[in-house]
């Protein structure tokens, strides 16, 4: 059975990378990688509305693919800012942006009929840190105590009710914005606090931070000996396998069913009481680090995991075939 | 007339976090997954200090 796997993202993805490489020496299925924020200085991008012409997009090797071929993508990264042409007027970026982003979009979701690991509209909700905490309440798990806020008295208030209260942003963009604790000189700067709401949370004790990798029924764990709040700090503390209990597990499993997703990487930290306290679940966060410092093979069954639901998608009854004669029916009416 | 920033970053500015330690066990593994991947080669030296792009690429 011929297999057909795309992979939304950036260039340099190593992940997109080794899993597409991964995908075609384990499995010999295609694997086409498609650089978001190159479609300016790529081209490639066709759609029609005539069921009879094609509608592609070129990867990263220059071939011209039509999503409604593809049986899985792994919406990987998005990268809605486009790299601009030197000879563009970088006064329309915005409009550049805008025009690349919407076609694209609205290309995959008309044409590709397959699997999305994970589904585009739930990963950009999922992405929310409120959400994801909410949710993780409603699963069972404990949550640090939370306030996400730009009012400068209600946030004294919460940090003056827990010492050591930290500060991180609602939503990260561009550089990397570890973990802090709250100072009282950012205390102090009414101006500072009010320009934008962040949460700021309760300093949960202990040195043992979980990073768990999930994709369908895989939960794979491992434990970070870290005294640095943000454990991102510093690479060469010690990682190892941890195995989460079946409760975790199904708690796990519950946040990523109710957001949608199919995968998450999730933070979590183990108190000194061992108890288990939720920070955060990246719809698509960064894993294969985790097998480079504690062995566990994340790349390889993850490859077997994307190619697995292609597979399952390519053998329903009247695979792709089927599916794009709906989806040139659906358009007829559209047009009609 | 200075800018205000967000609160995160003040608080950045103010206690800018520590350089942090590469790890020799991801660089050879990382140099394993360039030869993987067909020769890329990893960008390296993140925010984090860790040398690690698979961590700080769109830091999550």
């Amino acid at each position: 059975m011929n297999v057909a796997i795309g992979i939304l993202s950036l260039r340099d993805d190593i992940h997109a990378l080794a899993v597409k490489s991964k995908i075609e020496q384990r499995h010999h299925a295609r694997c086409h990688v498609f650089a978001a924020r190159e479609l300016a200085t790529r081209g490639g991008l066709s759609w029609s509305g005539d069921a009879g012409a094609p509608s592609v997009l070129r990867d990263l090797d220059g071939e011209l693919v039509e999503p409604s071929g593809l049986d899985a993508i792994w919406y990987r990264r998005l990268g809605r800012q486009q790299l601009i042409p030197e000879a563009a007027d970088p006064k329309y970026t915005a409009e550049i942006d805008a025009a690349c982003w919407t076609a694209l979009q609205g290309h995959l979701l008309t044409e590709f009929r397959g699997c999305w690991v994970s589904d585009p509209e739930a990963t950009e909700l999922a992405g929310n840190k409120l959400v994801q905490l909410r949710a993780a309440q409603r699963a069972g798990l404990r949550i640090p105590a939370t306030l996400v806020s730009q009012d400068p008295a209600r946030i004294r208030e919460f940090c003056s009710a827990h010492p050591g209260a930290i500060i991180k942003p609602v939503r990260t963009r561009g550089d990397l914005a570890v973990t802090a604790v709250v100072s009282a000189e950012l205390l102090a700067h009414d101006e500072v606090l009010a320009l934008v709401p962040s949460i700021y949370q309760e300093n949960i004790p202990g040195t043992r931070h979980l990073r768990i990798t999930m994709f369908g029924d895989h939960c794979h764990a491992a434990v970070i000996e870290a005294h640095d709040l943000d454990w991102r700090v510093d690479m060469s503390v010690p990682f190892s396998v941890y195995e989460p209990s079946a409760q975790l597990r199904a708690a796990l499993h519950g946040i990523v069913r109710s957001l949608g997703l199919v995968m998450g990487i999730f933070d979590l930290k183990l108190t000194p009481d061992n108890d288990i306290v939720f920070f955060e679940v990246n719809p698509q966060g960064q894993f294969l680090f985790v097998e480079g410092l504690c062995g566990l093979p994340l790349g390889d069954m993850f490859a077997d995991y994307l190619f697995e639901q292609a597979r399952q998608h390519a053998a329903q009854p009247g695979g792709r075939a089927e599916l794009r004669d709906r989806g040139s029916q659906r358009r007829e009416v559209q047009a009609s | 007339m200075k800018k205000i920033v967000p609160a995160v970053w003040f608080q950045h500015k103010l206690t800018p976090p520590s350089q942090g330690q590469p790890s020799a066990v991801l660089e050879l593994f990382e140099a394993q997954l360039a030869q993987v991947t067909g020769g890329l080669q990893t960008p390296g030296g993140g925010p984090t200090g860790s040398g690690n792009p698979m961590v700080t690429d769109d830091a999550d």
